[in-house]
């Protein structure tokens, strides 16, 4: 396996908040990463600094981003704007705000292709047919002349993903993007996304809270609190195997409802992760601490280190689980029942 | 008698293109003390469902029946005291709640617009339903901005529960609120409602929310019901092809589960150009010239099941004891 992106020890803040803190990172080709988490965890910030896209107001303070060998953390703004679009691409939750709602659905896929391709206007026009054929939209060649308005939120997607794979890049970062969507159209999105992933051997970083599509859709997953990553396995090892490993993996499977479990409200009670994220700001111990059914004294002085549990599995737990249980020191001992 | 009850409802709006039906002729009815769901995608009608149940945005044709008494064509005045008996809690609380009150003063508000309580009983009742959703008593003097989202939604059902009303419409009442802290609402959902015999109707794109939390679901599409049938039946034997299709495409984390299979194409047609026949039949896989010229009726097929499609019975998938075909 070959790492195409490498992110070390990534620290971004925003004024007055530190929004990524100490990140480690690396996607290998063609496989689809998964970063998990809440709002306010910092997956987007992540993503975004994976891309030198964040807002002016934010500050890289630490780490490196190496992308297929290059140190992107060195390069001029010139460098980056040939790299992104080309060799890193990123879709976004709301296609509608990420289209230009003046200039037609083909008329910006042709222009993706001109500014970093030599193409004459005609030869660009071809290609963003064939790139609206290759993510299935209907009738491309008169969809072409279309604007956003005209067309539904799931097409919206598929016109960004056309422009996100125009250049056929190694890397797409697709930050939530099926989380705007019902749930059909979601699952023909994430499954053109897959496909054009194995027909384009390109890597995917999918950023979502939905652990339904980590599992469908997934290699690995990094699960993201607080602004650090407190847990990196498969996502067979997290669902089919071992289980989680982190108490916060945990709570957050647990208390996802799945619809095959059938559990109703007359008989079960929903699991709750009691308190919120913003309970440790600015606490010098674990973040999780304060909703951790398992937390000890050891936990409030510094953060537990991202080490290794299991074979590619790492957790940043001082008391990490096995099977998924807490063990009896935690005093809970409801098994965790997946699915 | 229901609590609630439907007759072929129609409310639509005016668009550019002529009027787009968003409810369509609907039919059913809530009991006491039950939680009806209802789901679909969006555009399909549910979120006007529930505001013109309530009377927030206008019914063109169809009554609504509160406790027998028909609310439809009320007066503003007339209204009032039957508002009071349902209530709504929204998706975003943030933009639901007044910004510049305390949360005092929006549940004062609500208390004084129904001309309950005096100053000091309303101080007292105010207090009361703040603890009984779960937050601090020091939240009275606070404002909304102040509040993480889970918080909000609990001011949101503190505003509509002070006013103790029968029945309240949920519409997406967790859906902006990350998995950790929808768990908590929901089971504080399900609190008051066993604690004051609360009857809900609980609208959601969410089809495990909404197994969970319903007792009955009715399924929509493009302005009409096209299924309706008790948690038991429709989860596990659904009928109607687009019922299948919604459950099929939850993603799932069980292992047995894995990949999607036959997910189906398309969108949801405009409701201001509704298809001519069966509204289904443009992503469906069952489709023939049948419904392309008839729109199939919702029809019970089994005890508590009505399903409005023309290969209900026998069921096409399910093992289900087969039936005599009817004749239509």
């Amino acid at each position: 396996m070959n790492a195409i992106m490498e992110a070390t020890n990534l620290t971004v803040a925003f004024p007055g908040t530190v929004a990524v803190q100490g990140v480690t990172l690396s996607i290998q080709a063609g496989e689809t990463l998964a970063l998990v988490g809440e709002s306010g965890s910092g997956k987007s910030a992540t993503a975004l600094a994976l891309m030198r896209l964040l807002p002016a107001s934010a500050r890289i303070l630490s780490g490196r981003v190496r992308f297929e060998g290059t140190d992107l953390m060195g390069q001029p703004a010139a460098a980056l704007r040939r790299l992104r679009g080309k060799r890193i691409s990123m879709i976004f939750q709301e296609p509608m705000t990420s289209l230009n709602p003046v200039m037609s659905i083909g008329g910006q896929i042709a222009e993706v292709l001109r500014q970093h391709e030599s193409l004459s206007r005609k030869q660009a026009r071809d290609r963003a047919v064939d790139l609206l054929a290759l993510v299935r939209i209907p009738d491309p060649a008169r969809r072409y002349d279309e604007f956003p308005h005209n067309l539904s939120g799931g097409m919206r997607q598929r016109v960004m993903i056309a422009m996100a794979v125009a250049c056929n890049p190694r890397l797409l970062i697709a930050d939530e993007p099926t989380t705007a969507l019902d749930v059909t159209i979601q699952a023909q999105i994430l499954e053109l996304l897959d496909g054009l992933r194995r027909q384009l051997s390109m890597a995917v970083l999918l950023i979502t809270h939905d652990l339904g599509v980590v599992a469908q859709w997934a290699d690995r997953v990094a699960v993201m609190y607080a602004g650090r990553i407190v847990e990196q396995t498969t996502a067979a090892r997290l669902f089919q195997g071992g289980g989680p490993a982190h108490p916060y993996t945990r709570g957050l499977l647990v208390s996802t409802i799945a619809l095959d479990a059938g559990k109703h409200y007359r008989h079960a009670r929903l699991h709750e992760i009691p308190g919120t994220i913003a309970d440790a700001a600015g606490a010098p111990g674990c973040a999780f601490a304060p909703r951790c059914p398992g937390a000890h004294s050891d936990c409030l002085h510094r953060p537990p280190p991202l080490e290794e549990v299991g074979p590619g599995h790492l957790a940043a737990c001082f008391a990490p689980l096995s099977n998924g249980r807490l063990s009896s020191s935690h005093g809970d001992d409801d098994a965790l029942a997946l699915g | 008698m229901p609590l609630l009850s439907v007759e072929s409802l129609h409310s639509g709006y005016a668009s550019g293109h002529g009027i787009l039906r968003a409810v369509d002729g609907v039919s059913f009815h809530i009991d006491k003390g039950e939680t009806l769901g209802l789901v679909g995608e969006s555009g399909c009608g549910k979120s006007t469902l529930g505001k013109a149940l309530l009377r927030l945005v206008p019914s063109s044709q169809g009554t609504i029946r509160l406790d027998g008494t028909d609310i439809t064509r009320l007066s503003r005045r007339a209204l009032r005291p039957h508002r009071r008996r349902m209530q709504m809690v929204f998706q975003d609380p943030f933009g639901s709640l007044n910004p510049r009150q305390t949360v005092h003063s929006l549940l004062d508000t609500a208390l004084k617009v129904h001309g309950l309580g005096d100053r000091d009983e309303r101080r007292r009742l105010a207090a009361e339903i703040v603890q009984r959703v779960g937050l601090p008593a020091s939240s009275l003097t606070r404002f909304p901005h102040e509040f993480s989202g889970g918080q909000r939604q609990r001011i949101g059902i503190a505003r509509a529960l002070v006013l103790q009303p029968e029945l309240i419409v949920c519409d997406e009442p967790v859906s902006a609120l990350d998995v950790s802290i929808q768990a908590q609402i929901l089971n504080l959902l399900v609190d008051l409602k066993c604690d004051l015999g609360l009857s809900y109707l609980f609208i959601s794109h969410d089809l495990s929310v909404v197994r969970y939390f319903a007792d009955r679901v009715l399924v929509m599409y493009l302005g009409r019901i096209v299924e309706s049938a008790d948690h038991a039946s429709l989860w596990r034997a659904p009928r109607h092809p687009y019922t299948r299709a919604l459950i099929e495409a939850v993603p799932s984390t069980a292992p047995e589960r894995r990949r999607i299979a036959g997910a189906i194409a398309g969108d949801l047609p405009s409701a201001v150009q509704v298809p001519a026949g069966c509204r289904f039949r443009s992503r469906c896989p069952l489709a023939d010239e049948r419904c392309a010229h008839q729109e199939p009726a919702l029809r019970q097929v089994a005890a508590g099941h009505a399903v409005a499609c023309h290969f209900a019975e026998p069921a096409p998938f399910q093992n289900i004891e087969p039936q005599p075909r009817k004749t239509l």
